[in-house]
Formats: C-alpha cells, sequence, structure tokens
C-alpha cells in the first residue's frame, strides 16, 4: 500500500476540479476538528463504522454545542429480499444513518480542517475504506495525533513518556476528567479535544 | 452538546427535560493558561462558566483578589446577572472551563425560578434576567433596545440663542455641553431660563447646563434605568460606554416599551394631586411586586424599586399634608426595613422627623396626625410600638435627636436599644436631608467613641438561635420555623453593628456588606454568603407573604420547610448555616458570651 501522503496527491490530481474539490485546498484557518470512530472490530479493513463523533476545535474553545453526533445503522446481515420487498432502507428498520449518508455528512463537518484523535490513523484508515468504496478518494486532511503532541509538549529525554501514552494515562498526568455518557464516539472525540485544548493552553501538570 | 455537566447538582438539578436539553445543546469548552485573562474589566459578561479542572481569580477594580472560583464553581454568574462588569477573571492555573451562553442562562432564570434561586444560593451567582419573548419585554430589554438617541453636543461657552436653534432644528428636547471632560445638560426649561435671565438668549449654555448627569451603559438593563430614574425624579440619563458617549435615554423612549410598567406607576404617583389618585396608584404596587417577582426579577431589585415607590408615596402624601415652608426645615425619615429599603410589601408606618431648631410651624400635630391617617389609608398600618410621626415622641429638632441618642447610648437599656436599632436604619424621604444627615452623623461618631458601645448594640445577634440542629438539619421542618427570628434577625444585626462600628452610613444590608467588604472589615467571600443567604430568606418570606395574600391569610413569618422543593430547603439550610457561622463571627469579635 502506498503511503499516505503520496495516495493524497494521488487523490488531489484526480479529484481537485471534481464536486469534493473544497476538501483538497490547503487549509488557512485556525481550527481543528477532533474526531472518532466507533467501530464494531479493531482490524480496520473489516471494521464496520457503529458511530461518529467530532466535534470543532477553534483556538482555546471547543465548539461542543455544533459537535456532530452520528449513529449507524447496525450492521447484522439483513435480509436482502425484505429490504427490496418493502422497498425499506436499512436506516428506516434500525434508526440509524446509512454508512453513505453518514460519510457524507462527516465530510461536510470536517471540510478541509486538520483532524485530530486519538490512534488517528486508525479513524483514518476505517473511513478511508468507505469513502474510496463511496468517492473513490481517501480522506486528504492534515491528521493531528494527540499522543505525539503529548510527547512533544510533555516528553523529556529518558523520562519513558513514550512507554505509556494510554489515553487515561494522559488524562491522569494532566489532571482532566473523563466525559460520562452513552455516545461513544463524541464522547472519545471530546476526550480527545479536552486533553489536546488543556496541552496547547497549559503546562503538562504532574 | 456536553458530557462534564452533571445535572444532579444544583443549580441545574431540578431542570426539566426541555431545560436540559437547552442547556446541554448550547454548552462549549474553554482552556485557559496560567495567567489567561478570561474576562477584561469592564467587558460585558457572555458566558457563564463553570470550572472543569484549574481555578479562576477575580479581582475587583483595585486589582485586590476578590474570590477565586476552584472546580465546580460557577463563576462571576452573579456579576453577569446583575450587571457589574467591573471585575476582571484570571486564569491562576491551566484552567478548563464548561461556558454556557448567557442568553441560555437568562432564559432558564426566566423560566425556572427554583433555578434561578439555586444560582443565586451558589454564593457565587446572582441570576435577574431572562430570555426574550413578547410579555416579558421589560425584565429584559436592555438600555440599547429602547433607543438610545444621540446627542447633540455644543462647546459650554455657546450662547443659548444657538442652543434654541439647535433643539429647532433636529425636534430634540435637550442637548449636551461639553466642557472638556466633562458634560453637562441643557433642556428646553434651561434655555427659557436663559432667555429670561439678565444677558438673555445670549446667556453661554454651560451657565444654565445641569452639570451633575446620572449616566448608565447601554448594555445595562433598562430595569435599572428605570429605577435610577424614579430615585432620582429625572427624565433622561445620559448613556456612556466606556467613558465615551453613547447618546441620551429618554424616560418617553422607555415609557413607550412600557406603558403601564413600575416608572409609569412612579410617575402616576409624583403627579398625583389628589388623594385618591395617590390612593389608586399606590394600590397598584401589590400587583407589581406579584408581577416582577413571577417573571423571575431578582427580590433585591424588586426591593429597589418599590422602596423607591413608597418613598415617593410618602414624599408625595407628605407634601400634601404639610405647609411649603416646613418642607426646608423639616426632614421626614423612615426607619426599621422600609429605611433599610428591604421592605418588599408595605408595612407599619415606621416614621420620623428631624425639625430644623429654628422651625415655626403652628399646627405641627394637627398635619402630622392626618398624614399618618391618610397613611394608614393608603395601606400603611399604624405602628403598633407607636414609632411614627403622629407621636411627638419622634418628631424632634436636631438638637433633641442629639440629646436623645446620647440618652440611648448612656442607659443602654433594652428599650434604648431597640430604640436606637429602629432608628440607626433611618433614611430621610422628603424635606431637608441635611438635617437629618447631622443627627445620622452626630450617632455615627458617638458610637465610635464610646468605648465598648458596639458590643453592647451587637449582642442580640447571639439573642436567638439559629433553627439548626446537631447535624446541621433544619429543625422542626413541619411544625415551620421563624425565619425573621432565626434568619433574618440575625443577619441583620449582624450586619448593622458591623456597619455601625465602622462609621459607615449605608443602611440597606446589601449595600453595608459591599461596603464592609470595600473598608475589609469582612472578607469577599463571607460577604458574598451573606448577601446569597439574605436573599434566599427574602425570596422565600416574599413568596410566603404574596401567597397568604392572595389566600386572604394574614402574613406571618413561618416557614415551613417541609413544604419546600427540595433545592429550595437546601439552599434555606445553607443560608442557615451560614448564618450560624456569622452568629460565631460576630460574638468573637466583640466579645459577646455564647
Amino acid at each position: 500500500m502506498l503511503p499516505r501522503g503520496l495516495r493524497i496527491r494521488l487523490d488531489q490530481r484526480r479529484h481537485r476540479h471534481g464536486p469534493w474539490a473544497a476538501l483538497f485546498e490547503d487549509y488557512q484557518g485556525e481550527e481543528l476538528v477532533s474526531l472518532d470512530c466507533e467501530t464494531s472490530c479493531a482490524d480496520p479493513r473489516r471494521a464496520d463504522i457503529l458511530s461518529i463523533g467530532a466535534v470543532r476545535i477553534q483556538g482555546r474553545r471547543i465548539l461542543t454545542s455544533e459537535a456532530l453526533d452520528l449513529k449507524l445503522a447496525p450492521p447484522e446481515e439483513l435480509d436482502e429480499a425484505s429490504l427490496l420487498i418493502h422497498r425499506l432502507r436499512r436506516q428506516d428498520l434500525h434508526g440509524g444513518l446509512g454508512v453513505d449518508e453518514a460519510i457524507d455528512r462527516t465530510l461536510g463537518f470536517i471540510g478541509n480542517r486538520p483532524i485530530l484523535g486519538y490512534h488517528i490513523r486508525f479513524d483514518i484508515a476505517v473511513l478511508d475504506r468507505q469513502l474510496r468504496n463511496l468517492h473513490g478518494f481517501g480522506l486528504p486532511n492534515r491528521a493531528v495525533e494527540l499522543a505525539d503532541t503529548f510527547v512533544k509538549r510533555c516528553g523529556r529525554p529518558g523520562d519513558g513518556i513514550e512507554g505509556d501514552l494510554r489515553l487515561e494515562t494522559i488524562a491522569r498526568k494532566l489532571d482532566m476528567p473523563v466525559p460520562k455518557g452513552r455516545h461513544a464516539a463524541y464522547l472519545d472525540a471530546l476526550f480527545v479535544a479536552t486533553l489536546y485544548v488543556r496541552l496547547m493552553h497549559g503546562d503538562c501538570g504532574r | 452538546m456536553s458530557s462534564f455537566l452533571n445535572f444532579r447538582e444544583p443549580p441545574f438539578a431540578g431542570l426539566a427535560a426541555t431545560e436540559r436539553q437547552r442547556v446541554s445543546d448550547s454548552i462549549d469548552v474553554a482552556a485557559f493558561d496560567t495567567g489567561d485573562v478570561v474576562k477584561e474589566p469592564g467587558k460585558r459578561w457572555r458566558r457563564l462558566l463553570i470550572v472543569l479542572r484549574g481555578r479562576i481569580d477575580a479581582f475587583d477594580e483595585d486589582s485586590n483578589r476578590a474570590r477565586q472560583f476552584g472546580v465546580d464553581d460557577l463563576v462571576g454568574a452573579r456579576d453577569l446577572l446583575r450587571g457589574d462588569k467591573s471585575r476582571k477573571l484570571v486564569a491562576a492555573l491551566p484552567t478548563v472551563c464548561l461556558s454556557i451562553p448567557r442568553d441560555v442562562v437568562d432564559w432558564l432564570c426566566h423560566n425556572n425560578t427554583a433555578f434561578r434561586m439555586a444560582l443565586g444560593a451558589e454564593g457565587q451567582a446572582r441570576p435577574e434576567v431572562h430570555a426574550r419573548s413578547e410579555d416579558d419585554s421589560f425584565t429584559l430589554a436592555r438600555v440599547e433596545d429602547a433607543g438610545v438617541r444621540k446627542a447633540v453636543v455644543l462647546p459650554f461657552e455657546s450662547p443659548a440663542r444657538e442652543g434654541v436653534k439647535v433643539l429647532r432644528e433636529r425636534k430634540a428636547d435637550c442637548l449636551l455641553v461639553r466642557r472638556g471632560e466633562e458634560y453637562g445638560m441643557v433642556t428646553g426649561t434651561d434655555l427659557l431660563e436663559a432667555a429670561s435671565s439678565a444677558s438673555g438668549i445670549d446667556t453661554p449654555l454651560g451657565d444654565v447646563a445641569s452639570w451633575e448627569l446620572l449616566t448608565i451603559a447601554s448594555d445595562e438593563y433598562l430595569f435599572d434605568a428605570l429605577v435610577l430614574m424614579t430615585q432620582h425624579q429625572v427624565e433622561r440619563l445620559v448613556v456612556m460606554d466606556h467613558d465615551k458617549l453613547a447618546g441620551i435615554l429618554e424616560l418617553n423612549d422607555v415609557l413607550g416599551l412600557f406603558s403601564t410598567e413600575s416608572h409609569s406607576l412612579g410617575i402616576r404617583i409624583q403627579r398625583a394631586e389628589t388623594l385618591e389618585e395617590l390612593e389608586t396608584a399606590s394600590a397598584a404596587t401589590l400587583d407589581l411586586t406579584r408581577n416582577l417577582v413571577d417573571r423571575g426579577v431578582t427580590v433585591a431589585r424588586v426591593v429597589d424599586l418599590l422602596s423607591a415607590l413608597n418613598g415617593r408615596t410618602m414624599s408625595q402624601l407628605f407634601r400634601m399634608c404639610v405647609p411649603e415652608p416646613v418642607l426646608k426645615g423639616a426632614c421626614l425619615i423612615v426607619m426599621g426595613s422600609e429605611g433599610r429599603g428591604e421592605q418588599i410589601l408595605k408595612t407599619d408606618q415606621d416614621n420620623a422627623i428631624v425639625l430644623a431648631d429654628d422651625l415655626e410651624w403652628p399646627d405641627q400635630q394637627r398635619d402630622l396626625e392626618k398624614f399618618s391617617s391618610l397613611l394608614s389609608r393608603l395601606g400603611y398600618p399604624p405602628c403598633p410600638g407607636n414609632y411614627m410621626v403622629s407621636n411627638p415622641a419622634w418628631v424632634m429638632t436636631v438638637s433633641q435627636w442629639r440629646e436623645r441618642i446620647d440618652g440611648w447610648i448612656r442607659r443602654a437599656d433594652g428599650d434604648a436599644m431597640l430604640d436606637l436599632t429602629v432608628f440607626s436604619d433611618a433614611r430621610p424621604v422628603t424635606g431637608n436631608a441635611e438635617l437629618f444627615q447631622d443627627v445620622k452623623g452626630w450617632m455615627l461618631e458617638r458610637f465610635q467613641v464610646t468605648v465598648g458601645f458596639i458590643s453592647t448594640f451587637a449582642h442580640p445577634v447571639i439573642r436567638f438561635s439559629v433553627p439548626l440542629n446537631l447535624f446541621g438539619g433544619i429543625k422542626n421542618p413541619d411544625e415551620g420555623i421563624d425565619i425573621k427570628k432565626g434568619a433574618v434577625f440575625p443577619l441583620v444585626h449582624g450586619v448593622r453593628s458591623l456597619a455601625l462600628g465602622n462609621g459607615i452610613h449605608a443602611t440597606n444590608t446589601f449595600r453595608r456588606l459591599r461596603q464592609l467588604v470595600a473598608r475589609r472589615a469582612l472578607d469577599p467571600a463571607t460577604g458574598e454568603d451573606l448577601a446569597a443567604a439574605l436573599e434566599t430568606f427574602m425570596l422565600l418570606r416574599l413568596r410566603q407573604q404574596l401567597e397568604a395574600i392572595a389566600s386572604g391569610l394574614p402574613a406571618d413569618n413561618v416557614i415551613r420547610p417541609a413544604g419546600l422543593p427540595r433545592m429550595e430547603r437546601d439552599q434555606l439550610r445553607r443560608g442557615l448555616r451560614i448564618v450560624k457561622s456569622f452568629q460565631g463571627t460576630i460574638a468573637r469579635r466583640y466579645h459577646l458570651e455564647l
């Protein structure tokens, strides 16, 4: 598989005049989108997306009031015949979005802003797979890895900080609370976003 | 959407589902590094912050740290809703906050009395006002909503003829003149006065202008503008934003918005020429009270307005009862809670008069008896203790008052102390206020110089015990507690003692508290706690009295905690604990035996 940077270049050449051209423009603003996907398994090649959560970060503010929180239709193999007969879509049966619509809404929310996440490469890989099926390109956005940001700002040579970069450990070091609730993807996106603004606007804590 | 806010904690506990949803939907998160300025002094509060991690310090105008806000604290809600913009907020540690926009807070306060109370009783929060809807524009509107008029400004040397020309051209009622940084106001009446003076319409505008102007900022609540106009009996305020002239607020524009509301009531009282007119106007104050409380205006504010209206009524009646010259040689004062401006419903006539030593007033007794009986007719019943002007013992000259005060302090027995307590809350209502200030100044001085007197004076603070049991719960929740004896009195008298001991002239308890804090006689947190506690008591009492009146029962001071919603009961308990600890503070400070 090609490195991500190269793939993005190729996608860009093909799509920069297409309907999604805006996604391929260089981002000029100050914002970031913290993004997380909840999936059915840990292998990005097979994982189905269960929910997508995202929230914009604008300087020191996290715009939770305009967050994205999408629940997708569950991936069980449905009886295709019944879908045909009743002319129903999956989401009509299960109250969740179809994956195509979810992907498009996510693209609309992110735009060409850089995306932030924890193990963000996994989320990108999962989204890219669906996105390629749908539009023929992968996410072109610049990616910011929270764990890298943490090491960059708080790591010192020899302190072994690279050893334990679990989200909970980072939160504990920064003395930050864990958000509670039922929206797994959104909560993780929010959690990462709070850790990020805390890192960018504060010291390294304990 | 945020998941950090705990809706089980006050003040958010008890929100309806739709209210919770609106809060959830509006919350953002914000991060600040150590030393980051969260709010500049003089800037409007745009959001309510809740500290998630870290700490924010509030600084007053003199850069003293006034308060710290730690984890889970609501930051500056009280100032936010009071419209007090003076404080500066700075992050003392790396801090992450939840942030709720002001319009949502306003909307909640308006919809939900319990939320408003809880926010008030948090000790950090004092909301007053509410979201916009058709019928409550009154409590919500800001000065700018009434339409601030552009002011015409002329140099103060300009001749009056220039002013006349400008007013005619612009169809304005008044103009401003400028002298250096200072502004004066010239109205049509002032121009007439200029025209009739020796130099006629060549008189410089500066000579006829009034230079003592009342100002307000354009983002302050119109309600406050009305209180200001009502108190000072003026029809125009100068609107200044950050020391820059923004324009003029005209009473008529305000009344255009609220034709039947409080100020027009004030005007009706002021313009009443017959007793009947005064009676009708004055009877409307009860409805107004109910109305304002229902709309969620805070008690402190309602009380401010009503005491202005009560004062206006008494002043108007007094003018009807006494001959013109007496007004220069006598000062009508109100005492007790009316004097503190903490009386919500009309109550007993607690009033007295200070006379100039050389005043001649032949029909004095007859006039004053008439005044008292007419006051009763307007709904102010005679004072059971006979502290009223129809009692000659409360109508004295300046020198007689001084002697009386000396006598009280010398005797220092129960009766003397009671009289002194009532008198020490006095405030002038009409007539020559200097006479009263003379006597008051004398009293404050005596207080300061008489060794140990304040201790004697303060002693009743600990006379009644706060109705809390050993475990800090409220005693007798089912039978009810006397909130006046067990809560309001110790608080008010303690603050009164401190204020008098520090030579503070203010009589209103909230104002006394502010001044005590400013003079460092009280630490800011205690000051805020006490103010919040008093406001809780007052709101509970007021609501109960309104209910009693509505159901035709006599209003008393007994509150049944068991009948209150849980959150209000918690606020009450919290308030009682604050009073209890304040009793201890006073006892230690004045070496009282508990």
